[in-house]
């Protein structure tokens, strides 16, 4: 019944003009539990459901998205995002053309062994009872916060290509915070992770224990002296480096933003379309690929939202930039099919190019190495802050925490670090990473791009690296 | 658009469920979108979309105990599963000592907020304007980025304690990037009549600004009196408007008003409020409890006066909300919406003709706060950067990375322009009524190559 909808709106727009047309229903339930001081904070549930259609006509794009799922309303807005599609096409120089993709019927299933919707209330309350309590371990506590997130997305895509997708996935993270206080300033410490899991994700954390842990280091940064400005090497934890990632080569990457959709608000890149395949973004260390078949990955799927497959791209190759995360309407820039990177928020929202599960890759140093390896330098981890200009060269990024590095060994805590530097120029100074077993896949559910702004699910894998020669501290 | 009618009733009937479920008190919110967007890069419109979508969030109340809940289904069955859901949410809390109740029903100011030709705005109008942007920039061999947004929001608010609260606001907000070959301009204009923005407006200020940043060169980072306009102050101050100008962050030690309340903090020079009812600024007569706003001064004569509240955190300590109460994906809490800064007696050309070496900034980008408690800002320029040497505009300069404390800023603030502007944050976190600013001292750290 829904699929004979779904085919009618699809006939519908193509009698009405449109060269291609897909049409996606999104069902998506999330729920968010939180406990701050002890008492909680939010315990909500959102549900939404709809449909959002996409069409090509006289080669402009027009999109409509509802709540309202019958047959009325499919029609009713098919025949808008038609005129809209005309609208687009009177500011055009050419007319879209998309690259080919095959049509397929399949099925997709996220990894889910502990449904967090099976999980009684009771239960998760009294464990973030118990995280709080753990956070709240040091009297200068002022403020402890721990909260669970659970997703859940169904998902329905047919095209007029031929294409009939169901994909259904769970995500599940778990955030805390310590904030300590002497009265005078002010310091914490906090985690976040999400994957693509069940309950059993969260049950793995050791969130009590990480909790204790939080806890003490932000009371010990209230009396840490601040990290000091200078020119140093860097070692970042893997944490820092998953959002150093995330910012300064996966948005870069995203073709749309090189070709300036995304100029007026999120900004452009300095990875011009003629330094594919020749520009030496870092050093021969430096490996980085784009991905979505990681299981747990937030970036993983079964198809994008263009109905491409999931598939592996290596972004940049021993320190030479390779490859853009693609569309179907970009890719044939350079004579490509997608890459398979398109998904839009929800039902409401434009399919545009994202982030999928963007990686560097290990190498074979261990964290313990690359210390002993470093005369002098600061370890940092854990973002506080990040900037970047609107080509994503220029940045600056602080942390929750720092040690020195003196003579091959972590020494004092420092308050308040922070480094910057131009993107190139960082990569090319890195000099060792640290291999698989230190390597973790940390989820973003928090990826802003487009307007009106779109949250991504995204996801970075990075083990701690080091840096040669970085500008840290804040210099205000 | 779902309508007073429909709204406040779907309210009142969540009302109703949750009154038979046994809950002492209860709040119902219906909010509607309808929401059109035309984005053009490359001189091509390239991201068209029209969009309509609504929400039911309930709140009710079992003693100290508040349970939530909320769905974007606004059928018979769907209200009464939500409110379910709240129902269960509550029982499983343990009691919250801070929680007074929710708020009890106060006279409500008529503002006009909704436009019907904005409402009605087409696709065509909007690809109308676009093109008009997109000549202007060929005339001068450039190209045209932006979008042009018009759109209906609907807010109903209604609780147990007789709150019956029903509002529609429409807005426009045409924005444009222009790009030579060698250097970008910029220009906005929101308003709640669309037919107020005048794209040949726009298309000029953003085109002139791109035609005097063509072949930026380098300039050495450190200090320098650098005049801000409106689109560059609108970022400067969002940091202390969401960090430091609320209740809560008061209450946890987390902003820098924390016992600052009556002394200097800033230039005297400094006066900003909140006031949901200016008709300068998107006008709202209540929050999302259904409080109506009430005029929130803030920093006065550069004192520190005061922060905003929603009734949770106003019941803390014993105080009655001021009407400022948000909720969206990222939680609920207050926030100042509606911040309006007062001008000065001068204009951005007096500044400039004033200045003797120094920069005027047109805006930010990706700007965040790497110290909350002394809100330090980091970001960098973009759009339009420009060094004035002897009182005239001298050349584009590259983009360059501003690290400063706002406090300290608004305490080196030389001149405000007499005229102010309705200006979006790069983030979208608040659109605030400013002026331009002249501010002595300010420290660039770093520079782009761009």
């Amino acid at each position: 019944m829904l699929r004979r909808q779904l085919e009618r709106a699809l006939e519908r727009a193509q009698e009405l003009g449109a060269s291609y047309a897909d049409i996606r229903i999104v069902e998506r339930r999330r729920s968010a539990v939180s406990l701050k001081n002890g008492a909680v904070e939010r315990l909500a549930n959102e549900s939404e459901r709809g449909f959002g259609i996409r069409v090509l006509v006289d080669g402009g794009w027009g999109y409509v998205g509802s709540a309202e799922i019958t047959a009325e309303e499919i029609e009713r807005m098919t025949e808008r995002a038609i005129a809209i599609g005309r609208a687009s096409a009177r500011v055009q120089r050419k007319k879209v053309e998309l690259a080919p993709v095959e049509s397929f019927e399949d099925t997709y299933r996220g990894p889910l062994e502990r449904d967090p919707e099976d999980v009684p209330l009771e239960e998760k309350l009294a464990f973030l009872g118990d995280i709080t309590k753990a956070l709240r371990s040091q009297p200068e506590i002022r403020v402890a916060t721990a909260g669970l997130t659970m997703l859940k997305q169904d998902k329905i895509f047919a095209s007029t290509e031929g294409s009939y997708i169901e994909q259904s996935h769970c995500e599940s993270g778990a955030h805390l915070n310590a904030l300590a206080s002497d009265g005078h300033t002010t310091q914490w410490r906090s985690f976040d992770d999400t994957w693509q899991a069940g309950y059993e994700f969260i049950e793995r954390l050791n969130l009590i224990e990480r909790s204790r842990a939080l806890a003490s280091e932000a009371v010990q940064l209230l009396k840490a002296p601040p990290c000091p400005v200078g020119v140093t090497d860097l070692i970042m934890g893997s944490n820092q480096l998953a959002l150093q990632i995330h910012e300064s080569c996966g948005h870069p990457i995203e073709l749309d933003r090189v070709l300036g959709q995304e100029a007026s608000y999120a900004g452009t890149s300095f990875l011009t379309i003629d330094k594919r395949g020749t520009f030496r973004y870092g050093s021969p260390e430096v490996n980085l690929v784009a991905e979505s078949l990681t299981p747990g990955g937030l970036g993983t799927f079964g198809y994008d939202d263009e109905g491409v497959p999931a598939q592996r791209t290596q972004v940049v190759e021993k320190g030479i930039f390779k490859n853009y995360l693609m569309s179907r309407e970009t890719a044939p820039l350079f004579g490509l099919t997608s890459n398979g990177t398109v998904r839009a928020e929800s039902w409401m929202n434009v399919p545009m190019i994202r982030m999928n599960n963007i990686s560097l890759e290990p190498g074979d140093w261990t964290l313990d190495e690359i210390i002993k390896d470093t005369k002098r330098g600061v370890f940092v981890e854990t973002p506080k802050s990040w900037s970047l200009d609107d080509k994503r060269l220029n940045f600056h990024f602080a942390q929750e925490i720092a040690y020195e590095i003196v003579d091959g060994s972590l020494g004092r805590m420092l308050k308040n670090p922070a480094y910057h530097d131009l993107t190139p120029h960082f990569w090319n100074a890195c000099d060792a990473v640290a291999g698989k077993d230190e390597w973790h896949l940390w989820g973003m559910p928090s990826c802003a791009k487009g307007e009106p702004v779109q949250i991504a699910h995204v996801a970075h894998g990075a083990a701690p690296a080091r840096f040669r020669g970085v500008k840290v501290g804040v210099d205000a | 658009m779902i309508g007073r009618d429909r709204a406040l009733a779907i309210a009142q009937d969540a009302l109703t469920i949750a009154r038979q479920r046994g809950a002492d008190q209860a709040e119902a919110v219906v909010s509607g979108s309808d929401f059109s967007l035309t984005r053009f890069a490359e001189s091509v419109i390239h991201q068209n979309l029209s969009r309509r979508e609504a929400q039911l969030a309930v709140r009710v109340v079992f003693g100290k105990r508040v349970g939530s809940a909320a769905t974007g289904a606004l059928t018979t069955d769907s209200i009464r599963r939500t409110v379910e859901e709240a129902v269960q949410m509550a029982r499983f809390q343990a009691d919250n000592p801070d929680f007074v109740s929710l708020p009890g029903p106060q006279a409500i100011p008529e503002v006009e907020t909704f436009v019907e030709a904005t409402a009605s705005y087409t696709p065509e109008e909007r690809a109308r304007d676009v093109a008009m942007i997109v000549e202007r920039a060929a005339r001068e061999g450039f190209t045209a980025f932006g979008s042009h947004t018009t759109r209906v929001d609907e807010l109903a608010v209604a609780n147990s304690l007789g709150i019956a609260a029903y509002n529609a606001a429409t807005s426009g907000y045409l924005r444009t990037v222009i790009a030579g070959p060698d250097g970008t301009g910029y220009a906005d204009y929101y308003d709640r009549d669309v037919r107020n923005i005048s794209a040949g407006a726009v298309a000029d200020e953003a085109v002139e600004r791109a035609a005097r940043a063509q072949h930026p060169t380098r300039l050495e980072p450190g200090a320098y009196e650098t005049i801000f306009l409106p689109y560059a102050v609108a970022d400067i101050i969002r940091f202390p408007g969401y960090i430091a100008w609320n209740a809560q962050a008061v209450q946890e030690g987390r902003s820098f008003m924390v016992g600052k309340f009556g002394q200097q903090v800033v230039g005297a020079n400094i006066s900003i409020w909140d006031d949901g009812l200016d008709l300068r600024g998107l006008a709202m007569p209540f929050d999302v409890e259904g409080v109506p706003k009430r005029r929130v001064d803030i920093i006065k004569n550069g004192v520190a006066m005061g922060v905003v509240y929603d009734s949770y955190s106003a019941q803390r300590e014993g105080k009655t909300s001021t009407g400022h109460a948000y909720a969206n994906r990222w939680g609920r809490g207050a926030a100042p919406a509606n911040m309006v800064m007062a001008g000065g007696d001068t204009s951005v050309q007096e500044m400039i003709a004033s200045t003797e070496r120094g920069l005027l900034v047109t805006r930010f980008h990706y700007t965040h706060c790497p110290d909350p408690l002394r809100v330090v800002m980091t970001g960098t320029t973009r759009d339009g950067t420009f060094l004035i040497e002897n009182g005239k505009i001298s050349r584009p300069v590259f983009n360059l990375r501003i690290e400063a404390s706002v406090l300290d800023l608004f305490s080196n603030v030389e001149a405000l322009s007499r005229e102010t502007k309705l200006s979006r944050d790069w983030w979208d976190t608040f659109v605030p009524v400013v002026p331009a600013i002249k501010v002595r001292n300010v420290h660039f750290s770093s520079g782009t190559e761009f």
